[in-house]
């Protein structure tokens, strides 16, 4: 303690410093400008009368507005925002984004406070409201959003601000925690095209097996059954090679998507390629949900065959991420044999070097 | 206690601290008083459910409007305008309490309060208001918190439906019948908050210069006229006169007339010189001559009014007034613009522009205009000539000065100054018109000098006439005689009266002083308090060369020094109220410019003594003693170097430690740690592995280019290591961290799994 108070005057200039650290913007409420008309009156009255009590009365009018000024820069200081954000958000559908602000003062509370999220430098519309947080507590809200566009959107932080203690005035800081929030395109109930033909054996799925049709050799991974090892291939290739079988429960999908616009594009072709995408998006999901191993093709664009539920984060990834190409970019990939493939174009967009043996040609809007 | 409670009791404190600071001025009707009381009381049972607002605000609009008639037509009848304001301002306070629906009545409510402590500055300048004052700050910023917080609570917490319909509030009935927000804890740091803004609302006070330019007003407050001190003596009323106990004057004086055992001092006001009809009063000649000196710049304006000197020059005058009695006086408005000052008076010292306010002057008394109370200085000496010099004073009067030996034609000269009777007589045995000056004549026989005659008359009324505060009408006889024959008891005005009198009849040149006598010494703060009660009169004679000396024929009272209050309790009491008073009516409602340099010249004194005593002269002797023990000054110097290192070591190894403490604590015990720890594990079973120089972050970004089933949330939960092993309050978001590690960990494992990934049978993208 007696140290503390023998070092005080050098440690004073470092507070200050640190106090006037994150700048405050400060502006008038409606009743702030009342008051502060007030005082003046009050201030004017004063040095006319002489009257001692008035000059009390604005020696108390200021005492206010000064005091309201510390109490809210006590009110921000020391908040951590942080944003949660839900695993998987969709274009044009409502999600909650979560927030945690956590009064890291003490033995201060922090009273009335508004934290809005700032998305590619504005502030989002919707704003969070804590009335009160506890010196070292945490408290969660959460705000309903909607983003209408997918694609990949910036987030740099949080303005936090407040009108405590009397709302003469809003006080307004901002903290940094940029991030990075995927928004996949929007997906909606689809109907998946009837298969056409049987070549694909389709059939075989009526008895259940664990192994399929031979489909190829592969390396030899961690877990695999020691019985799916190709002795004659391994012997040949001096490393180990595993049998790989069609499994009858992932049947092979490659879903092909045409990103490709004309020069001269309109807001009409981009709406059309922005469906197409979400058709896309629909479709996978429908075919991952099947149980289908799914690939994504498109102009300098692929996602490799695999299923489940991370195969369908990364196809709505690649989808949300997809650029827009010209029509002499080519196709990342050729539809594989004995796979049933779909190919999505935009409608009214004709484009070259579509892959011919697709097996559907699905155009969209429809 | 509830929420909505507390701000419904604050705001009542508020109102109440603001009407109170007016209601208790004394302005006021009584009957708006006692009714306003009863309303706001009323008014808080006036509330939903019990009372539907919008079927009564139609009354409230109209009783408003026609109380606004009533004020305007009382003002045009000649009312006071503020008084009829403050009503209506009542008035208009009393429907909004009738009508607090929504948080914007509450607001107006807050508005209108504070109107009515702004009229307060104007109607109450008593301690009272300071005291309301501070109620007024205190609950103000408990009611206003409470407000914001509330209307923030309804703006924000709301259901918004969609764009048409209309918003639903959630959860504020819950959150206003709460007792979490507003407890002890919140009423305590608020009042300190408020007790703050209230200590620097003074700060300011004392701080803000006092420049007045009264453009449109003069001091914004009217003065309060008390009773016990007349500019006139008029003997022969009839009746008891009553002990005004209210404190006239406060006087600081210095060390030798202090303290409870201090003597009685005769704060002299006016003199009167012409005494006719048993009335005294001012002859008709004044001396034209205007005693006064102006010292601007050294004394800050100061004004100098001597009694019966001339000018001086301001070496003169230092030197006449240097080893006298210094008072310094706060005189409340007592109707009069008379100054008082120590008997006798050597010189006024006043702050105000002498040639703006000043009556004119005589030499017998000094007028200073003043409505509402006026500090000023006195220097007097009030120690008499010795006897040997009054004795030995001539009989030459100065010009002028046969005035003071004038006397009514109803006190007639006697025609055979022979009559006077010899031997053992009583006062009544005197008969015939001018038994007054015979009387005077015997009681002086013996006196040989004007002193030991003046001396003989104040003796002789002392002992042998008796005091009262009774007055009995003289009836068609002169008052003086009535007094001296027939009554033969009275009050000091007739003592007065009577030595003046029969002394002037003796060719003694006497003048009769109105003034007070003594006081109460105020421990608390050092002050006599003079009261309207101690209001007296005496007699001042002339002795050529001499000047006016005092003589006082009143006889004795119970106490003739200042401690005559008990050091009981309640008069203890009423000692520290009138300190309250004295204080708030010296650093509040005088203080000015002067105050304010005065002020500022004793804080920079003292923070220069006080600098002097702890810093200049410790530092002196330390370096006298260096210089003497130079090699134990040097061994001094190292040592604390030294120990200043050590300590400053020990501390930085004890944070440096405190950093790791709660580090090294998680790690042992972190349920995020250990997740992220497990999943490593699995990773590094299929192949990713991560090395050394790798940090987790950037692992984890590497597993998500590489596409690894999974990475997604491996990221994230890299995150949520971070925040665990290095946030400094991780511990209070331990419990969702420590469930969402667990989720993404088995996420993260079952996706692995799934897929059955590993590093060579990763596909090249």
């Amino acid at each position: 303690m007696l140290w503390r108070l023998l070092t005080w005057p050098f440690r004073l200039p470092g507070r200050i410093l640190k106090s006037f650290h994150g700048a405050r913007t400060l502006k008038l409420t409606r009743e702030g400008k009342y008051f502060v008309g007030i005082t003046i009156g009050i201030g004017l009255a004063a040095i006319n009368t002489g009257n001692n009590l008035l000059y009390l009365l604005l020696g108390w009018l200021l005492s206010v507005i000064i005091a309201s000024g510390i109490l809210s820069d006590i009110c921000l200081r020391a908040v951590r925002i942080t944003r949660q954000a839900p695993r998987r958000i969709y274009a044009s559908r409502p999600f909650l984004m979560e927030l945690q602000a956590q009064n890291c003062k003490k033995r201060l509370a922090s009273y009335s406070l508004e934290v809005e999220d700032i998305c590619e430098g504005h502030p989002i519309d919707k704003r969070c409201y804590f009335l009160k947080i506890p010196e070292g507590k945490t408290q969660h809200t959460a705000y309903r959003h909607t983003i209408s566009r997918r694609g990949l959107y910036r987030f740099q932080g949080f303005r936090v601000s407040t009108k405590f203690p009397f709302g003469l005035f809003r006080k307004s800081t901002s903290y940094n925690n940029p991030s990075e929030i995927l928004v996949f395109p929007s997906t909606h109930p689809v109907s998946l095209p009837p298969p056409r033909g049987q070549l694909l054996g389709d059939q075989q799925s009526n008895v259940v097996g664990r192994r399929g049709e031979f489909f190829g050799l592969r390396e030899y991974r961690d877990g695999d059954d020691r019985r799916s090892i190709h002795w004659r291939s391994t012997a040949r290739e001096g490393k180990l090679l595993v049998r790989e079988y069609e499994d009858e429960s992932q049947r092979r999908m490659t879903l092909l998507i045409d990103n490709a616009l004309p020069e001269t594009r309109g807001e009409k072709d981009e709406q059309a390629l922005e469906d197409a995408i979400s058709f896309c998006a629909s479709l996978a999901s429908a075919y991952l949900d099947k149980g289908y191993a799914l690939r994504l093709v498109g102009r300098d664009l692929l996602v490799p065959f695999a299923s489940g539920d991370t195969q369908l984060q990364r196809v709505l990834k690649a989808l949300a991420l997809l650029e827009t190409k010209n029509e002499n970019d080519a196709f990342s990939a050729d539809i594989a044999p004995r796979t049933k493939s779909v190919l999505v174009v935009p409608k009214g967009i004709s484009a070259r070097s579509r892959p011919a043996q697709a097996s559907h040609v699905l155009e969209v809007p429809r | 206690m509830r929420f909505a409670q507390a701000h419904k009791v604050t705001t009542y404190a508020v109102i109440m601290s603001a009407f109170l600071a007016v209601a208790v001025s004394g302005l006021l009707n009584p009957l708006v008083v006692i009714l306003a009381l009863a309303s706001i009381a009323g008014s808080w049972f006036w509330e939903p459910p019990r009372i539907r607002f919008e079927t009564w605000s139609l009354v409230w609009t109209t009783l408003a409007s026609l109380i606004f008639v009533y004020e305007v037509i009382s003002v045009l009848a000649g009312s006071e305008i503020l008084l009829a304001g403050a009503e209506f301002l009542v008035t208009l306070l009393l429907a909004k309490l009738y009508h607090r629906r929504e948080s914007k009545d509450y607001l107006h409510l807050y508005l209108l309060s504070f109107l009515l402590l702004t009229a307060g500055t104007v109607l109450n300048a008593e301690v009272t208001y300071g005291f309301f004052f501070l109620c007024y700050v205190v609950s103000f910023t408990w009611a206003m918190t409470i407000f914001h917080l509330r209307r923030e609570l309804e703006n924000n917490f709301l259901l918004r439906h969609g764009k048409e319909d209309a918003a639903e509030q959630v959860q504020v009935q819950r959150v206003m019948n709460s007792k979490r927000i507003v407890g002890r804890k919140f009423f305590i740091g608020t009042s300190i908050v408020s007790l703050t803004i209230f200590a620097s609302a003074l700060s300011l006070f004392l701080l803000f210069p006092r420049i007045g330019f009264g453009f449109f007003f003069d001091k914004g407050r009217g003065g309060i006229t008390m009773a016990g001190f007349s500019e006139g003596v008029e003997l022969g009323g009839h009746g008891v006169i009553k002990k005004d106990t209210t404190v006239v004057m406060r006087v600081e004086v210095d060390s030798q007339y202090a303290g409870r055992q201090a003597p009685y001092i005769h704060w002299r006001g006016v003199a009167f010189d012409k005494y006719s009809k048993g009335k005294w009063g001012y002859s008709s000649r004044q001396e034209p001559k205007t005693e006064r000196k102006e010292l601007s710049g050294k004394r800050w304006t100061t004004n100098h009014l001597l009694y019966d000197k001339p000018w001086l020059k301001e070496a003169a005058l230092d030197k006449r007034l240097e080893g006298s009695l210094k008072q310094n006086i706060y005189l409340e408005p007592i109707g009069s613009s008379v100054l008082f000052g120590a008997s006798m008076p050597l010189a006024f010292e006043t702050e105000i522009k002498i040639n703006k306010t000043t009556e004119p002057g005589r030499h017998d008394a000094i007028h200073q205009h003043h409505n509402a109370g006026i500090k000023y200085t006195v220097y007097s000496d009030p120690r008499p000539p010795r006897a040997e010099l009054l004795r030995g004073a001539g009989t030459k009067l100065p010009k002028g000065f046969q005035r003071y030996l004038q006397l009514p034609e109803e006190i007639p000269v006697c025609a055979n100054t022979a009559t006077l009777p010899l031997g053992e007589w009583q006062t009544s045995d005197i008969s015939g018109e001018c038994r007054v000056r015979e009387l005077a004549r015997w009681i002086t026989r013996d006196a040989t000098t004007q002193y030991d005659k003046a001396l003989a008359l104040e003796t002789w009324l002392r002992n042998e006439i008796g005091y009262t505060l009774e007055m009995e009408s003289p009836g068609a006889m002169e008052p003086v005689e009535f007094f001296l024959f027939e009554r033969q008891v009275g009050h000091c005005e007739y003592f007065s009266s009577a030595m003046a009198v029969m002394a002037r009849s003796l060719g003694i040149p006497t003048r009769n002083v109105n003034g007070f006598l003594g006081g109460e010494w105020n421990e608390y703060d050092s002050f006599i308090a003079v009261r309207a009660g101690d209001a007296h009169s005496w007699v001042e004679v002339y002795f050529p060369g001499q000047g006016w000396v005092t003589f006082d024929p009143t006889p004795a009272g119970e106490a003739d020094f200042l401690g005559r209050g008990s050091l009981g309790f309640l008069d203890k009491m009423r000692r520290i109220a009138d300190t309250l008073r004295f204080k708030w009516s010296r650093w509040v409602i005088e203080y000015d410019l002067y105050s304010q340099l005065e002020l500022f010249k004793n804080f920079g004194s003292s923070v220069k003594k006080g600098a002097n005593q702890y810093f200049r002269d410790p530092l002196r002797r330390a370096s006298a003693w260096a210089r003497r023990h130079k090699s134990e000054a040097a061994a001094l110097v190292i040592f604390v170097g030294l120990l200043i290192g050590m300590i400053s070591y020990w501390r930085s190894r004890k944070r440096v430690e405190e950093t790791l403490a709660p580090r090294r604590a998680n790690r042992k015990r972190g349920v995020v740690m250990r997740n992220y720890l497990a999943t490593l594990r699995v990773l590094a079973r299929r192949g990713f592995r991560r090395d050394d120089a790798t940090t987790p972050r950037e692992f984890a970004r590497g597993l998500e280019a590489l596409r690894v089933p999974g990475a997604e949330d491996m990221v994230l939960l890299t995150e949520l290591y971070y925040e665990d092993e290095y946030s400094e309050k991780a511990a209070s978001v331990a419990d969702s961290s420590n469930a969402r590690a667990e989720a993404l960990a088995r996420s993260i494992q079952s996706a692995l799994k799934e897929s059955k990934t590993n590093r060579r049978g990763l596909a090249p993208i």
